[in-house]
């Protein structure tokens, strides 16, 4: 009885980037998997290789310094790694769509929006004319842009920057991707902006069944749309699993660390418990854990040996020499 | 010592190119605060909502268009050349991002010492910008680097060190935390309690970030295009939100836990044009409680409950 193939497999994925201080290993080893349909949020700090492992994932990766040395990634069963490079320009934003955090960079500001969407279209779907144009003003109503037939003729600066993000969606969603990778697209957005975008992308993402890599450092954003997320440090994923999970028993100390020093509008005034010191330096880790320095729970076996990743629960994975197991 | 703005407003002109105003952003409003000694005043809201115009005006880098600022019931267009010395030794500020705030090509020492007044520099400004260091969590010896040899968090201290060094009483914070990461924000947040505790500070929190308002701010002042819509005890804002705006932008915080997730009011449409706002309260576009009234009558700001203001037709 076999189970339904995931839309995306990524297995021991390793990006490194090769500078004159050395070897920077921004993605060590990361291993995943996604279904149709689905959100999975990667969790982490600046540095801590999650927008790497998506670039990765498009084989975007800034060459000649960056490469990706080892590893799959398997998606709809076939290997990104082994396609040439033409056969990845159809796969990008056709199959595997990108948004950014900032639309004010992603979007081209010499050119009409009208433009800008309908160049994926007439790419990828080999439309021209009246049809093209329908396509383009169905996704950007889609994505709620109101008067899409005047907007059509207009540059990005006279859009508002809630409006530039949907914007950016509409062209990653355009071809009817399998797979949309947003990599932390609230960041720039103000607070009643974000929810009705992170509202909007569950919305679209129901009806169109796209699955999502949503990238954050905010937990909120998390517990507000991911089915299932990935804690990302030092170029690892240190634990993973459903949602609920891992806010109700996270089980490795950096992922308890985040959560208690999130701050919420709801939440009652108390000190807020500090991570000390600083994320580690990608090109000289400890060779223990690389959370060992900060880590508050550390033992002697964490600076030498780095901990193997234990199942917490079904679903749940944390690397931590001290997380608890489900019993044999 | 007090701080007090009364009726504030800034226009800002629009030109056409030349100097032909063809109009006017209407920045901020008519817009009364005051701020006393070891309190803090978080205000809220979100872009273009005139908070930073508000603190720029507090700082003295623009002029009001009409209204006044008041240091100790003294007006700041009357000061003299003394007062405005006292004025910018009392009243310091820290800004959002610590990558352009702090310039690259000064030592921290430099950074740190400019704000003092020229005639103490020498061994006693060295004394004093090592103690400032130490007590935003750095080491002395940090003050012979320079900026890009620290991380955005440190970077945010020497910021922080900038603002204490002339021992002022105030110091307005312009979003403090929000380039920073997640681990990182917990620790200056707590630092800047901290010092605040010791030092006696007031501070003004400007944020976006309703969570680190909340954490740091005694008082509340929610705006909304320009206008204050709701000033409050902050738990009691936080707990129970009078205007509908401040209601809506608590509520569309993100969750804590994923099971917060559905009772949250979602907002449709955007933040008016500051050039036209729209005519009677300036919300009511996107109020779900709008009366018929609102489109017309602007509501006034007044009291409806002991220490709460609001403006709105509903109360």
């Amino acid at each position: 009885m076999a189970e339904p193939s995931p839309l995306l497999a990524v297995e021991d994925l390793k990006t490194y980037f090769f500078t004159r201080r050395g070897i920077t290993k921004a993605v060590d080893g990361v291993s995943f998997t996604l279904n149709a349909g689905e959100t999975l949020a990667l969790v982490g700090e600046s540095g801590s290789g999650k927008s790497v492992t998506c670039l990765s994932l498009v084989r975007l990766v800034p060459e000649p310094a960056g490469r990706i040395v080892g590893g799959r990634i398997l998606f709809e069963g076939e290997d990104l790694l082994r396609k040439t490079r033409a056969e990845m320009r159809r796969v990008r934003g056709k199959q595997i769509a990108m948004v950014l955090q900032d639309p004010m960079t992603s979007l081209n500001p010499a050119l009409t929006i009208g433009t800008q969407v309908s160049e994926v279209v007439r790419l990828h779907q080999k439309l021209r004319g009246a049809p093209l144009r329908d396509r383009v003003l169905d996704a950007l109503r889609r994505l709620r842009i109101s008067a899409a037939e005047t907007r059509l003729g207009h540059y990005p600066h006279q859009f508002s920057g809630g409006m530039r993000q949907r914007v950016s969606s509409a062209i990653a969603l355009s071809c009817a991707p399998r797979l949309l990778i947003a990599d932390e697209p609230t960041t720039s957005l103000d607070v009643t902006i974000q929810a009705q975008y992170l509202e909007l992308l569950k919305e679209v993402q129901a009806s169109a069944g796209v699955a999502v890599i949503l990238v954050t450092h905010d937990f909120g954003i998390v517990a507000a749309n991911a089915d299932r997320v990935a804690v990302m440090y030092a170029g690892k994923i240190v634990e993973m699993g459903s949602t609920l999970q891992v806010f109700d028993r996270p089980g490795h100390p950096y992922t308890r660390a985040l959560l208690r020093c999130l701050t919420g509008a709801g939440r009652e005034r108390q000190p807020l418990v500090e991570i000390a010191g600083q994320p580690p330096d990608l090109a000289r880790l400890p060779s223990g854990c690389p959370f060992a320095p900060r880590c508050p729970e550390r033992q002697a076996i964490c600076e030498q040996v780095a901990p193997p990743t234990v199942t917490v629960e079904s679903g749940h994975v944390a690397s931590c020499w001290a997380a608890p197991t489900v019993a044999a | 010592m007090i701080l007090q703005a009364t009726d504030l407003t800034k226009y800002f002109p629009v030109t056409g190119g030349f100097t032909v105003t063809r109009g006017w952003i209407k920045a901020l409003d008519g817009v009364s605060v005051h701020v006393a000694e070891g309190e803090t005043l978080g205000i809220v809201g979100e872009s273009g909502s005139g908070k930073t115009t508000l603190a720029r005006l507090f700082l003295l880098l623009e002029r009001p268009t009409s209204g006044a600022l008041f240091f100790d019931g003294k007006a700041t267009r009357d000061f003299g050349r003394d007062d405005l010395a006292r004025y910018r030794r009392s009243v310091q500020a820290v800004f959002q991002d610590p990558f352009s705030s702090l310039n690259p090509r000064m030592r921290v020492e430099d950074i740190v010492a400019e704000p003092l007044p020229p005639e103490n520099g020498g061994a006693a400004a060295r004394e004093r910008v090592g103690e400032v260091l130490q007590m935003v969590g750095l080491q002395r010896e940090s003050a012979a680097l320079y900026p890009h040899e620290f991380s955005g968090g440190q970077r945010q201290r020497i910021a922080i060190a900038r603002a204490l060094v002339t021992m002022p009483k105030f110091i307005f914070l312009d979003e403090p935390v929000s380039a920073l990461d997640v681990s990182i924000r917990a620790q200056i947040l707590n630092l800047l309690k901290r010092l605040q505790e010791t030092l006696g500070l007031a501070y003004v929190m400007i944020s976006h970030d309703l969570g680190a308002a909340r954490y740091l701010a005694t008082r509340l002042a929610v705006m909304y295009a320009g206008k204050l819509v709701e000033t409050g005890e902050c738990d009691a804002v936080y707990t129970g939100p009078l205007h509908p705006y401040t209601e809506a932008l608590l509520s569309a915080a993100l969750p804590l836990h994923p099971s917060a997730r559905r009772q949250r009011i979602i907002l449709t449409g955007e933040v008016p044009n500051p050039m036209n706002p729209p005519a009677g309260c300036r919300f009511h576009p996107r109020c779900p409680r709008a009366i018929p009234r609102c489109r017309s009558e602007e509501p006034a700001f007044k009291e409806v409950e002991p220490g709460r203001f609001t403006a709105c037709h509903l109360y």
